[in-house]
């Protein structure tokens, strides 16, 4: 990256945070630093929504996925607009009216405290290690490429986001994520527009998603019941819905977000904004990287994209054998290209419907070689190094970036990713700071503590939580599987949780003791499947948990008897 | 004398005030109508460009 690069990426970055800590600095009650000021329009909250929920590696690897895979990602988000409106019309009204600080208040008002130190305490064991792995994401992908220190780059990302939370807390979170959005969404649409303008002369952006369909990379929609599938409509509305209103009902992350609307109107509007909005963003990103695919059918595309790793193995002894699949690549990208361009040539000349279909059947062919090189280049790497990570559709989007941007964009581009780091980092400590001290340290400690008091123990609890998750994401190398063992632990955990909250809001007669005793009992169930059946797919534990739960507790209630001595369960007073 | 002190009534919670969105039963069909428009949109990309 060159000196200008640089400075842009470090004045955005700096320049919100510090706008931010600014616009925060005389807050003072306890209310307004865990919950935010109140005066939060709709627009921020849907873009603090958004912004919460696309991490770093969101930007860095859907690209890549739409590279490889097509637009078919898109059907994981398709239950997300019905579980908002679930959240919107169900979750909200109970959590504004009773004026609560966090989702699991909510559950002590309803039930008892210790169903409310149950969903904190499930929640902080879940959010405080994805934490670590949000900083640890991109961090690991940018000190590869740019051969920054690892270490270095976790500890300035960690300590850039603690820095602004724990001086604003809640407000300065929404406020820089409105900013940090408006910069991911300038710097998308650039880069957009940019690999657009390079794509070669004679080649339109309708021929290029005329050759992006030949390659069946614009099929977004599988309507196929088939199980073995992996994205299809169905999975993506029914198994999206649980993991979304899981997610958006009761991660305080979220929850956070939302509460901090001046009213109920302001807060359904920002949750429907990304009804709306969140799909085409997806796809967006989507077709970014399967234009991304259509232009490295004309430009010189590596035979891995993660190339200082494979720079370093091709230097190492042994090396040549990689030379050599790299030259064969070459003359089979070439080949490609020229059968690409008869292809072109057949729809620009008028041909017949067969010679055009029987001109793309040759570059399909040409393609199905080219990648089978590819993955021989991968199986080689694996051979020489057997920690090496093959998987390199993380590394097609920076590539471009490096290669194909202009001086001061690859900066914007670069900022891009950590705001969408920061923006998510922060919403988590904020939730992670505010949970501790409100669900553990107010309620079981010093329930009479006082307003001052209570900001005090905010930063502090915020500050450890980002402590916590600068320290994993430092450990979390030593141990590349951990990112994949944090999406398991959220998907063993996320289910029983919504069903503690599914029980509060649906079954009124089920109390305290009777969810507890359920929740405990069906996250046991949950763990022991987990660990003694091999065949169910770990995102299915979210359906199950919270399945488990609300029938336990339901069963349990007439055996049990009690009903919570909290507040009235309706919304309505 | 002095006057009770009156808690201020919470803010109304209207829908946006569009032609057919004035309830947020509206909103939520518009917002499921859009996103069937959505996917009809999305299914039709490999028909139209193939």
């Amino acid at each position: 990256m060159s000196p200008l690069d640089y400075g842009v990426l470090v004045a955005t970055m700096l320049g919100i945070a510090f706008y931010g800590m600014w616009k925060t600095r005389g807050q003072r009650t306890f209310q307004d630093y865990v919950k935010g000021e109140s005066r939060v329009s709709w627009g921020t909250i849907g873009l603090g929504v958004m912004a919460t929920q696309a991490s770093a590696i969101t930007f860095l690897s859907t690209p890549g996925q739409g590279f490889e895979s097509g637009l078919g990602f898109v059907q994981n988000y398709f239950g997300m607009p019905f579980a908002l409106i679930v959240v919107a019309a169900l979750f909200l009204p109970f959590y504004q009216r009773l004026k609560v600080l966090t989702a699991y208040e909510y559950l002590g008002r309803r039930f008892d405290g210790k169903t409310r130190l149950l969903g904190a305490c499930l929640f902080l064991l879940q959010r405080g290690l994805a934490s670590g792995i949000t900083i640890y994401a991109p961090a690991i992908v940018l000190s590869t490429v740019f051969g920054w220190n690892l270490d270095l780059t976790i500890l300035a990302t960690g300590a850039l986001a603690i820095v602004y939370t724990v001086s604003g807390g809640n407000t300065a979170v929404s406020i820089t994520q409105k900013y940090q959005m408006l910069v991911i969404f300038a710097g998308m649409a650039t880069a957009f527009i940019i690999m657009l303008l390079r794509l070669p002369a004679g080649v339109s952006t309708v021929d290029a998603l005329h050759i992006a369909g030949g390659f069946e990379k614009l099929n977004a929609v599988n309507f196929s019941f088939d199980l073995n599938e992996r994205y299809t409509l169905w999975s993506g509305i029914f198994g999206g819905f649980f993991l979304s209103l899981s997610y958006f009902g009761t991660d305080q992350s979220q929850v956070g977000r939302y509460l901090s609307g001046t009213s109920l109107r302001e807060s359904r509007l920002g949750l429907m904004f990304n009804a709306v909005f969140k799909i085409p963003m997806q796809a967006f990103i989507l077709l970014l990287g399967v234009l991304l695919f259509v232009f490295y059918q004309f430009a010189p595309a590596p035979v891995f994209f993660d190339r200082a790793t494979w720079r370093q193995h091709v230097a190492a002894p042994g090396g040549e054998a990689l030379q050599a699949i790299e030259a064969r690549y070459t003359v089979l990208v070439g080949e490609k290209r020229a059968a690409l361009e008869a292809w072109m040539k057949a729809r620009a000349d008028g041909a017949s419907a067969a010679e055009i279909a029987a001109a793309r059947d040759v570059v399909r062919a040409a393609h199905t070689r080219s990648e089978a090189v590819r993955k021989e280049a991968k199986e080689a790497l694996r051979a020489a190094d057997p920690g090496v990570k093959v998987k390199d559709s993380d590394y097609v989007f920076i590539t471009f970036i490096l290669e194909q941007l202009p001086v001061g964009v690859v900066g914007l581009l670069i900022a891009v990713i950590f705001a969408a780091a920061l923006s998510s980092v922060a919403a988590e400590l904020s939730a992670l700071g505010s949970t501790t001290v409100v669900d553990l340290y107010r309620h079981v400690f010093r329930p009479t503590s006082g307003d001052g008091h209570g900001v005090v123990m905010s930063k502090v609890f915020t500050a450890f939580w980002g402590l916590v998750a600068i320290s994993f994401a430092l450990f979390a190398r030593l141990a590349e599987n951990l990112i994949e063992a944090v999406n398991i632990l959220g998907s063993l955990f996320y289910g029983v949780v919504l069903g503690l909250f599914l029980v509060a809001f649906l079954l009124r007669r089920v109390g305290g003791t009777a969810v507890f005793t359920g929740a405990l009992l069906s996250q046991a169930t949950v763990l022991v499947c987990y660990f003694t059946l091999d065949r169910v797919g770990y995102l299915w534990y979210n359906l199950i948990g919270c399945a488990l739960c609300v029938l336990t507790s339901a069963l349990l209630q007439p055996l049990i008897g009690g009903r919570s001595p909290g507040r009235p369960a309706s919304p309505v007073a | 004398m002095k006057a009770p002190t009156q808690t201020p009534p919470p803010p109304p919670d209207e829908a946006p005030d569009v032609p057919g969105l004035r309830s947020w039963g509206g909103v939520y069909r518009a917002v499921i109508i859009l996103f069937v428009l959505m996917v009809g949109l999305l299914a039709l990309l490999p028909v139209v460009f193939s």
